[in-house]
């Protein structure tokens, strides 16, 4: 090749990067890396109090995309440390309060870091044990606000932390089958509308718990088929327009109860690679929106859940949302995994 | 940034004579603040006084004022809400203070139309609700009001499902449906709020005269646009803990018309062949096998495996009534 032919060729290699049919890995890496260094914008001091989730995501995207080690693990376990209240809980942050869903990322990004023995597992344990209610639900904080979100954040907690006897799962489990609905769906609380959000946490719950056989699966499978779009993309109730998480919470309850057949998968691919950002990196809802962490994560686990990629991405495991080779070190048995 | 606040009228605490005995607390992120923020100087001034009577526990009126200039700022941040709740209920019990709680609902009803998605802001009218107010008095007004602006928002249709199990007056919830779905009777979450009540105030399994009346609410609007999803799932989902063919066995005859009239549609097939299931005959399992076929083939291909499961599970269906 001539000089004039290399040169021709890397640029247009670098402007037409097909970014609808192939995954920007190095581009995603570096707009997650990149975040943690934009302390001026909007956006960053706006979700503050939810960074523990966001350095959740932002730490799974780049286990997923093999680039763990992109972020320095000594800088951040302190942070994380640093959040953790008297009672056991953590906060969003330093000097945020107490609750269970910032507690869960905490221990989910230690079990990513395999660096639990750096907490006082007794005491993490007890701040989760102490918000089930009597009817079986769970409460997110002290202010007792239900959302089976919360029955889902407690039983995989504590399924890390291997004490799910110090709860009353029989009780847990007749709730969150209390608020399955006449379309097969599940809502946030009793009679809630059905909502992909709300049924992927009550899937994993029941999943996690071995009770999955208690409800219709075949129904369920129906329903959440059914947010397949003609895009090719997924919605998280009907008549809404696609979003990409929808590709999380949707495909992992689907392969939880093994229907993940059951959605035309190329068709969902394609979408999520079309809502890549091939500037910044990173993923947005929709094809053309601002990236973000949260959708870039999902994203991503989609396509992992698919098994599409397979050699440049990690194996997702659709009910803990970790890596299938992080749980398995743990110990943990995964009966819905595909990839053990 | 700080000097055009500066000129929009912001008195910084220190300038405020009332404040004057309260030392304020500059936020400490550590030597190496891993996730350091660029606050507004506003924003870190009011920050600074609230980390300062959260330290000395204070709960007065003046940091009630307090809070609610730092919420404004940032209106999920949880912290600030559930010190709010303590402050709230210290007041309560001092008869020394007095403080008009409809204050706290106007402060609600405000920052709910600005922010009408906010977690935080749904958890602390619920709290303010159940613990102060104890009816459902004004909140269904300003639920239906929310919902005129967006008839899909989640978290207002939950709350007024717990109003509605909490407090029991399910006048006018039937009048509302009929409203919001005359403006787009393809909103999801009003069907599921028919159902809500409709179960809630009937019992079950459904009465067949209910389940009449109710089916035809769902054609209505079948008719105006026979793909809709969700009035079909709700005419499913009346004939909930029954067979459809037992309890209203001319509704298959209703539905086959549907069927050669709605041709592409795969809703009214798809109920059909519940019924061919139920009704477990070697014609209705046959027929039931050549829907299957028209579904995954021609009318709803992108679901094929899915049709595909059903044409082998009916087709085993049919073998063991042989």
């Amino acid at each position: 090749m001539t000089d004039k032919n290399n040169n021709s060729n890397e640029t247009v290699a670098a402007t037409t990067i097909d970014h609808t049919t192939t995954l920007l890995i190095d581009k995603h890496v570096e707009y997650i890396v990149k975040l943690g260094s934009k302390k001026d914008s909007f956006e960053y001091w706006v979700t503050e109090h939810i960074r523990m989730n966001g350095m959740y995501w932002g730490l799974s995207s780049l286990y997923l995309l093999k680039s763990l080690g992109n972020l320095d693990k000594n800088e951040i376990l302190p942070w994380l440390l640093s959040c953790q209240k008297p009672n056991g809980g953590f906060g969003g942050n330093t000097s945020h309060d107490d609750h269970l869903l910032s507690t869960l990322s905490a221990v989910q990004i230690l079990v990513q870091y395999d660096a639990l023995d750096k907490i006082d597992i007794n005491l993490v344990v007890n701040y989760v044990v102490k918000l089930q209610k009597e009817d079986g639900s769970f409460i997110g904080d002290q202010w007792g606000e239900v959302d089976t979100r919360f029955s889902y954040a407690a039983i995989m907690c504590l399924s890390l932390l291997k004490s799910l006897d110090k709860i009353n799962t029989e009780k847990a489990v007749e709730y969150i089958l209390s608020c399955q609905n006449f379309d097969g769906g599940f809502g946030s609380i009793p009679g809630a509308e059905s909502h992909a959000g709300q049924i992927f946490t009550c899937v994993g719950a029941l999943s996690i718990l071995n009770k999955i056989d208690k409800i219709d699966i075949d129904k369920l499978g129906w329903w959440l088929s059914e947010r397949q779009l003609p895009n090719g993309g997924l919605n998280g109730r009907p008549e809404k327009s696609s979003d990409v998480c929808y590709s999380w919470w949707v495909l992992s309850a689907l392969s939880a109860i093994n229907r993940l057949h059951w959605i035309d998968n190329d068709k969902l691919k394609n979408y999520i690679l079309k809502c890549q950002d091939n500037e910044t990196g990173g993923i947005a809802d929709k094809p053309g929106d601002m990236p973000d962490v949260f959708h870039t994560f999902f994203g991503i686990c989609g396509l992992s859940l698919m098994g599409y990629f397979k050699d440049q991405i990690e194996s997702i495991d659709p009910v803990y949302a970790l890596g299938t080779k992080t749980l398995q070190k743990l110990g943990l048995t995964l009966p819905w995994n595909k990839n053990l | 940034m700080s000097s055009s606040e500066e000129d929009n009228g912001y008195v910084p605490f220190s300038k405020r004579p009332e404040w004057s005995d309260v030392k304020p607390i500059i936020q400490d992120d550590g030597p190496h603040p891993i996730c350091p923020i660029l606050y507004s100087e506003v924003f870190k001034d009011k920050m600074n006084y609230f980390r300062a009577v959260l330290k000395s526990k204070e709960k007065s009126l003046r940091v009630l004022d307090l809070l609610e200039e730092v919420i404004q700022e940032n209106p999920s941040n949880y912290t600030i809400w559930y010190y709010r709740r303590e402050v709230l209920k210290a007041i309560e019990q001092d008869v020394g203070i007095e403080y008009d709680i409809q204050q706290e609902m106007n402060l609600l009803d405000d920052m709910g139309e600005s922010d009408p998605k906010n977690y935080q802001i749904w958890n602390h009218r619920r709290f303010i609700v159940e613990k102060y107010i104890g009816s459902d008095n004004k909140e269904k007004e300003f639920l239906s009001g929310v919902l005129l602006e967006d008839a899909k928002n989640y978290h207002a249709w939950s709350h007024r499902q717990w109003l509605l199990k909490t407090y029991g007056d399910w006048n006018g919830e039937l009048a509302l449906v009929d409203k919001l779905l005359s403006l787009d009777h393809r909103n999801n979450s009003v069907w599921n709020h028919r159902y809500f009540v409709i179960s809630n105030t009937n019992p079950s399994p459904f009465p067949l005269s209910l389940i009449e009346r109710e089916c035809e609410f769902a054609f209505n609007h079948i008719r105006h646009s026979p793909n809709n999803e969700s009035p079909w799932s709700y005419l499913k989902g009346l004939f909930k803990g029954q067979q459809i063919s037992t309890i209203y066995p001319s509704l298959l005859d209703k539905l086959i018309e549907m069927k050669s009239k709605y041709i592409g549609c795969s809703h009214v097939n798809s109920i059909i062949l519940d019924i061919y299931q139920e009704q477990n005959t070697k014609f209705s399992l046959e027929n039931s096998l050549n829907i299957c076929k028209l579904l995954s083939e021609t009318i709803d291909p992108i679901h094929k495996n899915y049709w595909n499961f059903k044409y082998n599970s009916i087709l085993d269906q049919l073998k063991s009534t042989n």
